[in-house]
């Protein structure tokens, strides 16, 4: 794969309106017989499949929202409208104490910003290598940073409990059952693709800025400082956003590497309202899930054009 | 001239500042150097010297990056790469060295450690006469004072050491009243109090753990709570370092290092556990009721062996035993036709529907996009389980629906082919937004004039997407779609929360399920099961997944290459 893969190949979705695949508007003076007709034919069919489309997608979302507001404790019994709205469940998720949801949620959430924030910061420096100074093995170490990157990180979970222990032994909070040594596993896991995402970005800035930059003397940290990473602000709020939507949803690593209560993140924690198979606490459940997506789909609406360039850079569903 | 005084300012003061840099890096790589020397020794020290190596590898590194004058790329590389040495090479090169060895249950602890452990067991007497009653007593300062009376022992008070300090000579016996009987204790001896069968549940704990000195060399260990037993003190084993051996002197015999635990020579058939003589890897020779080279963990199980390397016999397992090969081939082709499902599937749908919003006079076309992009900003993990609700069998929403079409019920969850559809199911739902998010970018890519010229030259509307329109898609998509691939190939939190790989297949001798990929298989095996954790087996699957993925992708360089060079003239 060249860069050009990697880079976002999205573009505004807006373009699409100029593909002239059918004949353009009726003409004004089109009797609305014949327009009705003719709709019927050409477009009441998309409209259709459109619709079931829709319906598909929003089925699980419609009964999230049903349960979590309504009094029965089940996703079964309910009906779609609840005969009685009731706040309960909401309630319940944050004042019980066998299951901490706000605590867990505040554990996803600063684990997802302290991740995302040193995300940027690492594959910033790795990008603008990549993309800015020229040294032997570079062609090298990208490919191998690729090759790298299909293997999925959780895969070698029997080493992060070797290594846990290790960090663990000279100093206690990077242990196991830490957040700092998630953070870190974190963080090494998106290195690679975060840079390679950031340096196709760096690679469409001129050269010729750095180049004006260091005749007038400026070392590269300056040239890195002050000039391209202004420059790469969009896309580094990118990485930024994407490695917080898919560190706030982690669940493998999560689930391996903490245990505790207090320690757990929220889709972690969220299994205990389904440990007790025909007694799940689903009402409570839908209450949590409604209120911890919100912050990833409301990163998402923010910013879906950004992201979607981004993810689909990289084919990478977090 | 103005300008060029700024100019002199400006690289002063960016020379200065230059300087300055160079003492805060000097600093920060010292301070490194400290806190990375100081780790080193630890892990050194643990004996976990591929930790040590890695941190040494970090250490030399950083220095050079950072202290030589020359580096330019690598300063700016070598955080990335020091993470990514840790936590991505090392896990593959350590789940490929665990894949080489026999860590399992009675295998997890290092050489030394399964020595050390080795060396602490008691020999056993096992004799049923050498028992009796046991009473506890306490004090004020939570101390214990155990009080023994037997048919061989005689009554003797005094207080307990831990199990695993060395036996000596009685600690502080206590005078116990001449009169002594066993139903009728004495309420206190010299301060401690008789503990009521209350009082000793709640120190149970503590008890398991403590062995009291006889004054006439034995010791005893608690067995339950109001009896002991006698030990003759002794230890049951003795290393020798020197040749290499242990010796039992239990059964006064000398065994030799081998893999993974200690061989006994010369052991009596009886004293043998059968299945360990019949399994098909056993070492153990047999012959006139003798037998050689015995493992120890075949004269008692719970004699710990230690983790070592065993060469490629997890692999040959894999492929040869039956126990083994038939789950995981079973496993191994669900799991590719999920994957290629999987993409073909929401590819479908996805392709399908972005062809629909292609259409530029259609209406409601953001409304639609907008409500198609939603599964895929809803974090995985809540949507996955809000489908296990809807999927259930009895009371699910889906079945309600189609129950409501006049369709029977179907067993989403507990059917082997209805769960398989769920699966798929789910992940479509999942998966299309992405397909249908690449799917557009792409079409908008095609140039329009190729579709109008295959229109004029009389190609009908499938003509046109067949010949024109799906080979281009697959230009640009073709990397995305292996990436997909890749992806749902080890589609873990799918399976993990919707199924948990179930429902159970039943005639396995390892738990399989029949909607586990090899990723959820091997969290099974890795797990514990009827025959432990197996580390070494699921490092072994973990490195075919590897292979799997090293090879599609290769393959797809290859095939996205192809294509731009078709393509892309």
């Amino acid at each position: 794969m060249t860069a050009e893969h990697q880079s976002p190949p999205v573009h505004d979705a807006g373009l699409l309106r100029d593909a002239p695949l059918a004949p353009r508007r009726l003409p004004r003076d089109t009797p609305p017989l014949q327009r009705l007709t003719l709709w019927l034919r050409r477009s009441a069919w998309r409209h259709t499949l459109a619709l079931l489309a829709c319906f598909f997608s929003l089925f699980p979302i419609v009964w999230i929202v049903s349960a979590s507001f309504n009094s029965v404790d089940n996703l079964t019994a309910s009906r779609l409208i609840p005969s009685d709205l009731t706040l309960d469940n909401f309630v319940e998720a944050f004042t019980d104490d066998v299951s901490p949801v706000g605590r867990w949620m505040w554990n996803s959430f600063y684990l997802a910003v302290t991740s995302a924030a040193l995300n940027v910061v690492v594959a910033a420096w790795g990008a603008y290598a990549f993309s800015r100074i020229k040294f032997r093995g570079r062609r090298t170490l990208l490919t191998s940073l690729l090759v790298m990157q299909i293997f999925p990180q959780f895969l070698g979970f029997v080493a992060f409990f070797v290594l846990a222990q290790e960090f663990g032994d000279v100093w206690a909070p990077i242990g196991l059952n830490t957040h700092l040594f998630l953070i870190v596993v974190y963080l090494g896991g998106a290195a690679g693709f975060n840079a390679f995402l950031l340096k196709g970005f760096l690679d469409s800035i001129p050269t010729s800025l750095d180049e004006a930059a260091k005749i007038d003397g400026a070392s590269s940290w300056i040239i890195f400082s002050r000039i391209i990473m202004p420059l790469a602000r969009p896309m580094l709020a990118v990485i930024f956003m994407i490695s917080f939507v898919a560190i706030f949803g982690e669940f493998i690593l999560a689930s391996f590497l903490l245990k505790g209560e207090e320690q757990l993140t929220l889709p972690v924690g969220l299994q205990v309202f389904l440990a007790d198979g025909y007694n799940a606490k689903w009402g409570v459940l839908a209450a949590t899930a409604l209120v911890g997506s919100a912050p990833v789909v409301a990163v998402f609406l923010f910013a879906q054009k950004h992201i979607i360039a981004g993810l689909t850079g990289g084919a990478v569903k977090g | 001239m103005d300008s060029a005084r700024n100019t002199r300012l400006l690289r002063r003061r960016l020379q200065r500042s230059t300087g300055r840099a160079l003492v805060v890096r000097t600093a920060a790589v010292a301070l490194f150097d400290a806190m990375g020397v100081y780790a080193l020794v630890s892990f050194a020290g643990n004996g976990t010297l591929s930790v040590a190596a890695l941190m040494a590898f970090a250490l030399a590194l950083v220095n050079w990056a950072y202290l030589s004058p020359r580096t330019q790329g690598a300063r700016w590389l070598t955080p990335g790469l020091v993470l990514m040495a840790f936590f991505v090479v090392y896990p593959v090169l350590y789940t490929s060295y665990v894949s080489l060895t026999n860590w399992q249950t009675g295998n997890i602890l290092t050489k030394d450690q399964a020595i050390e452990q080795l060396e602490q067991r008691r020999v056993r007497t096992g004799e049923s006469g050498e028992s009796g009653d046991l009473i506890v007593y306490r004090n004020g300062a939570d101390d214990l004072v155990l009080l023994v009376v037997g048919e061989t022992v005689e009554a003797f008070a005094g207080v307990p050491r831990s199990s695993d300090d060395e036996p000596g000579a009685a600690t502080a016996a206590f005078a116990v009243p001449a009169d002594f009987e066993p139903e009728a204790p004495p309420e206190e001896i010299e301060g401690y109090e008789l503990l009521s069968g209350l009082g000793v549940t709640a120190v149970a704990g503590r008890l398991q753990d403590l062995e009291l000195d006889l004054p006439d060399g034995r010791s005893v260990v608690v067995e339950t709570l109001t009896s002991f037993r006698v030990t003759t003190g002794g230890k049951r084993f003795a290393y020798d370092p020197a040749t290499d051996t242990m010796f039992d002197a239990q059964q006064g015999r000398r065994c030799a290092a081998g893999t993974g635990t200690f061989y006994c020579d010369d052991v009596p058939e009886t004293d043998v556990a059968r299945i360990a003589i019949i399994a098909k890897d056993s070492t153990i020779r047999c012959s006139g009721g003798i037998c050689d080279r015995v493992p120890l963990f075949a004269l008692d199980p719970s004699l710990t062996g230690w983790r070592d390397l065993i060469g490629f016999d997890n692999y040959i397992d894999l492929a040869q035993e039956e126990r083994i090969r038939s789950p995981f081939l079973r496993v191994l082709i669900w799991n590719i036709a999920f994957a290629v499902g999987s993409v073909l599937l929401t590819f479908a749908v996805g392709l399908g529907l972005a062809m629909l919003m292609q259409r530029e006079e259609m209406r409601f076309r953001g409304f639609y996009r907008s409500i198609f992009i939603i599964p895929y900003a809803v974090p995985g993990f809540l949507s996955i389980l809000v489908w296990r609700g809807l999927l259930s069998t009895e009371f699910g929403k889906v079945n309600e629906l189609l129950n409501a079409f006049g369709l029977p019920d179907v067993a989403w969850l507990s059917g082997n082919y209805q769960a398989m559809a769920a699966v798929l199911l789910v992940n479509t739902w999942l998966g299309f937004p992405y397909m249908f998010l690449i799917s557009s970018g792409a079409l908008t890519s095609i140039p329009t004039e190729l579709i109008e010229a295959a229109r004029v030259d009389g190609a009908g509307p499938f003509r046109r997407f067949r010949e024109v329109v799906l080979p281009l898609l697959l230009v640009s998509t073709a990397p995305l779609l292996i990436g997909a691939f890749a992806f749902n190939f080890n589609n873990f939190l799918l399976i993990f929360l919707l199924t948990g790989g179930g429902p159970p297949l039943a005639g396995y001798d390892v738990p399989v399920g029949s909607t586990d990929l090899l990723i959820s298989f091997t969290f099974g095996l890795a797990q514990s099961s009827g025959r432990g954790q197996q580390f070494g087996l699921a490092s072994a699957i973990i490195v075919v997944i590897f292979l799997v993925l090293a090879i599609t992708s290769a393959l797809s360089f290859r095939l996205t290459k192809k294509l731009e060079e078709i393509y892309d003239r």
